[in-house]
């Protein structure tokens, strides 16, 4: 008889024993009983064990992945599109000189200039409202001053209209972060900066300066200036080719009384117009149900029509769109615009794991010594850092949300039009309740654990702008403790600034609880 | 095969294979469900750069094993096993024919398994997910003859429990 079958053997037997060790086993099998004992004792074990695993009860209702996957592919779509200085160390990298020099520099990739202007557009685009009846804008250059709407109908014929059509800029409504990022999107070749200023030269108040610039487009350069505390636009300047340099802010009253006679307005719809208010719920509903209602389109209504944007998706999200709204009832008429993405060919060179050596900020020295030596710093960050950009991102879809159907909108929908219109609401604010207490349990190493607060029997709709801002606030705080290399606080100073961020977010949220 | 529909069908299939999974190295499980979706989004995010991964299933058990080592340092995402896993365990529906005998039979399991060190619970909870033993080496950073070991060991300690007689 041959010698023994060993253990590995006999645990291989049911699926990667090749054929020769089967049949050399099944041979041996065939002639000793004490192999065939042990195999049989190896698989009532395994029985055993599955019986015992089949009883682990399983998480019952588990998240969709479509919002996260189309979260990465915007990451992945900023990523490969960097600014040009880059383009030229990356064809160093491409010799094998310096691809991992140039990763470390990516301590975190939103502060590439390129990323973090995209996430800054981002959301600015996410909280922009439609222009308020009546609202104009004033175009200076160093020869004209003109006033005009806000927002104008299309089909205008006027030089500027046409300069803007060639540089695919939007002239109907040039003076926001919509339009830029647009512009952006389309570029091929561009190059961004972007800058937090702490006080605006005319307004006092924070801002963020996000320049691009292009060497192909008629337009040199855009420089959009946005209020850092609700992302709104402040200014905005062009370069045209050939042309002086234009600038572009909001009109006040008095100066649109001196300017020329504006354009008539187009009219603009009321919130409450009951099925326009229930075309756009059922939009929404749609949009959901696929997680693409979280900044991915933008939703706007005007002369009763519905229409939904969106820039640099790929052709299977845009399907899913359109079959998410054509298969939602009564959405007729709603008008789809995907603009031409800007998908480029995967570059090569990019490095598997991006080392991520900035000098290290305050608070990530402080949560590295509480978390110890076993735990990634890069990855803790990370996820306090996403799980925080997850919360803005519920937070602005249900400011919308509020800012679409305020109490008198929602009191005149039809009750199941209410509970519709409840449960996005709900949505909305578990998600973000839960990414809070996820986002909690991150920094408990680092600050106190954030107090319960009582119920607050205010409106949704209130509440959703005091939570945005809220969580403007403590994203602020954790990318200046975190993300921000060198900050220039001691760290427990950063610590209670985020605290009493938390607290603050707690607060605003705890009427949805 | 697009990785959207990879990922959605992966994610069909494996999820609770890798909840398991992160419960076998003593995750709580409010977290390992957590864990368990962001294994997938790492797996989509690097099949969306338009990397090849081969074996995409045994990538997504290394990626889940190695963010519960991360999470093996919070002490609010870890627990000890016995304490994490059965306390869930629902009661057994045991028959009449079953009864007392089938209910000590099973908790002399749930005790055996309980007793089995971490590696070994992860490597029965890898093999049962269907990794093959080169991967669940390759996963947990360890030889396979430690992979073959160590179920060899624990398949024999569970038999032992159940009542199977025999010796370990």
């Amino acid at each position: 008889m041959s010698r023994h079958l060993n253990p590995e053997t006999l645990l291989r037997w049911s699926d990667d024993l090749d054929a020769a060790g089967r049949a050399a086993g099944e041979r041996h099998l065939a002639e000793c009983a004490e192999c065939q004992t042990r195999r049989t004792e190896i698989a009532e074990g395994w029985s055993v064990y599955l019986e015992y695993r089949d009883r682990v009860p399983t998480p019952s209702a588990w998240d969709n992945l479509e919002a996260g996957m189309a979260r990465i592919d915007g990451r992945i779509r900023a990523r490969r599109n960097p600014p040009a200085r880059f383009g030229a160390v990356r064809r160093w990298a491409a010799i094998g000189l310096a691809a991992a020099a140039l990763l470390a520099l990516y301590y975190r990739y939103r502060q590439i200039p390129s990323v973090q202007a995209a996430g800054l557009l981002r959301k600015a685009v996410a909280v922009a409202q439609p222009p308020a009846p009546g609202a104009r804008i004033r175009l200076h250059t160093r020869r004209t001053d003109l006033v005009r709407p806000a927002s104008l109908p299309q089909g205008d014929d006027s030089a500027w209209a046409r300069l803007f059509a060639q540089a695919g800029y939007d002239w109907a409504l040039p003076f926001s972060a919509r339009s830029f990022d647009g512009w952006r999107g389309r570029l091929t070749d561009k190059k961004d900066s972007v800058e937090l200023q702490p006080a605006d030269g005319d307004t006092g108040a924070p801002v963020y300066v996000i320049r691009t610039s292009s060497e192909s487009n008629p337009l040199a350069s855009a420089t959009l200036v946005l209020r850092a505390s609700d992302y709104l636009p402040v200014r905005e300047t062009l370069e045209f080719r050939g042309s002086d340099a234009l600038e572009i802010t909001t009109a006040i009253p008095s100066t649109a009384a001196a300017a020329p006679a504006p354009q008539p307005l187009p009219a603009l719809p009321h919130a409450a117009a009951l099925p326009l208010a229930i075309r756009e719920l059922r939009a929404l509903t749609a949009l959901h149900s696929i997680h693409a209602d979280l900044g991915e389109v933008e939703m706007s209504a005007a002369d009763q029509t519905l229409t939904i944007r969106s820039v640099g998706l790929g052709e299977a999200r845009r399907d899913q769109i359109r079959q998410a709204l054509a298969s939602a009832d009564g959405l007729d008429g709603v008008e789809l615009s995907f603009d031409n993405d800007t998908h480029l060919p995967v570059e090569g060179g990019r490095a598997e794991n991006p080392v991520r050596s900035a000098p290290e900020s305050s608070l990530r020295a402080s949560l590295a010594l509480k978390l110890g030596s076993g735990v990634s710093i890069d990855e803790a960050i990370d996820r306090i850092l996403d799980t925080s950009d997850a919360m803005l991102a519920q937070a602005f879809a249900l400011r919308s949300l509020a800012a679409r159907f305020p109490p008198e909108a929602e009191a005149a929908l039809a009750e199941s039009d209410r509970r519709t219109l409840a449960q996005l609401r709900d949505d909305y604010s578990g998600e973000f309740l839960r990414r809070f207490d996820r986002l909690a349990q991150l920094l408990s190493p680092l600050v106190a654990a954030v107090p319960p607060v009582k119920r607050d029997p205010a409106a949704w709709q209130l509440r959703a702008a005091a939570m945005l801002a809220a969580a403007k606030s403590l994203d602020a705080a954790l990318s200046a403790g975190f993300a921000s290399a060198g900050a220039a606080a001691p760290p427990d100073l950063m610590v209670q600034r985020l605290e009493q961020a938390l607290r603050e977010v707690s607060a605003a949220a705890g009427g949805l609880r | 095969m697009d990785p959207r529909e990879l990922i959605s069908q992966l994610y069909g299939e494996a999820r609770d294979d890798v909840f398991r999974y992160l419960l076998a190295m003593g995750v709580l499980p409010a977290h390992a469900q957590d864990l368990a979706q962001e294994s997938f989004l790492r797996l989509y995010e690097k099949l969306a750069e338009g990397e090849t991964i081969r074996e995409p299933r045994a990538w997504l058990f290394r990626v889940a094993h190695n963010l519960g080592v991360n999470a093996h340092a919070s002490a609010q995402a870890f627990e000890p096993y016995d304490e994490s896993v059965h306390d869930a365990l629902p009661e057994r529906a045991a028959g009449p024919e079953e009864g007392l005998i089938g209910r000590e039979r099973m908790e002399r399991v749930e005790r055996a398994v309980a007793s089995l060190s971490p590696q070994q619970r992860q490597v029965l909870a890898l093999r049962a997910s269907g990794l093959r033993y080169r991967e669940i080496a390759a996963t947990m950073d360890i030889g396979v003859s430690t992979v073959f070991e160590f179920v060899t060991r624990a398949v024999a300690r569970l038999r032992q429990a159940a009542g199977g007689g025999g010796h370990e």
